[in-house]
């Protein structure tokens, strides 16, 4: 497999990886690094390549457990900061409630999910991979998945809802 | 398509039963704008789902590695410090050895300036040794 072949293989499924990668690892940084060395990994062992029948699989699994090997050793080097509750804390309340429409709430939401969960919704609901391969890329039972995406969902459309209730009442107070 | 369609597919959604087609149906739809003020929240979530997968990998790709070889430079590094550390402690044992050595030269200096007060002292007395023996031993 020469350069170009590697190239042609990869280029449907490079943004998912880096996708991926960006949901579980949050800066954008980081996540373009993973995406690199999951890239150069792929190139370093691309004649076992060929005897794969699904390389886009292989991949979306090689990059969740590149991303918490690197979630791993971040805790245990103990330089993280928990973005997202100095975000939460942050945000001043009108802020809040114009983002009560937006879809960056979905983002924020999104973020405080279990790592699974997480993947599990980005999988599906954004990048539309059937339960199959879902199960595939994550070493999941089906049911397992299903549980876990139908918890997801419900937590995501349960906070919004909540943020909208409490944006209607805000306004009704003011006026 | 029909609100109570709608609304039974967003059920088995939250179930997690939907297939893909089903799920499609529903991002089409919350990409209208007549959606009924109890379903906005779906809007919002699809909408987000759209713009998420916007999201591109720009960075050129490279299939060889620039990284730079931090087990190489670990090495080195200690190999300096290693180098350093023995140098630097025969350097400062040498100091040490100048240091001392200006210590005892400074402390005989001291010895022989009062050695010379001693000697000034013994000259002193020869003279007075001479009138002596100039007054006991005046004729011959």
């Amino acid at each position: 497999m020469n350069q170009s072949d590697f190239l042609k293989m990869v280029l449907p499924f490079k943004d998912k990886v880096f996708r991926l990668a960006k949901r579980l690892l949050v800066s954008t940084e980081e996540a373009e690094d993973a995406t690199q060395e999951l890239l150069f990994k792929l190139w370093k062992n691309k004649e076992k390549l060929t005897t794969y029948n699904n390389v886009e699989a292989f991949a979306m699994t090689m990059t969740k457990n590149y991303c918490f090997d690197r979630l791993k050793s971040k805790q245990a080097s103990n330089l993280t900061l928990i973005h997202s509750n100095y975000k939460e804390k942050d945000t001043p309340l009108d802020q809040k409630i114009e983002e009560r429409d937006s879809v960056a709430a979905v983002y924020r939401l999104m973020e405080q999910l279990p790592a699974q969960q997480k993947m599990i919704l980005q999988l599906r609901d954004i990048e539309t991979y059937s339960f199959e391969e879902i199960c595939k890329m994550l070493e999941m039972k089906p049911t397992a998945v299903r549980v876990a995406l139908s918890r997801a969902r419900k937590t995501i459309r349960e906070a919004l809802l909540k943020q909208h209730n409490y944006g209607v009442s805000e306004h009704r107070e003011h006026s | 398509m029909e609100l109570a369609n709608i609304e039974n597919i967003l059920k088995k959604y939250l179930e997690g039963e939907t297939s893909l087609q089903e799920e499609a149906m529903l991002k089409n739809y919350f990409q209208t704008n007549n959606v009924p003020s109890h379903l906005q929240v779906y809007q919002q979530l699809f909408g987000y789902f759209k713009t998420a997968k916007e999201t591109t990998f720009v960075r050129p790709i490279q299939l060889k590695r620039k990284r730079k070889n931090w087990k190489w430079a670990s090495m080195v590094a200690s190999v300096a410090i290693m180098c350093s550390m023995y140098f630097g402690n025969s350097y400062y044992q040498e100091r040490q050895l100048q240091q001392q050595y200006a210590h005892v030269k400074e402390a005989l200096q001291l010895v022989s300036v009062n050695l010379n007060k001693g000697d000034e002292a013994f000259a002193s007395l020869h003279t007075y040794r001479n009138t002596v023996d100039a007054i006991l031993k005046p004729s011959k």
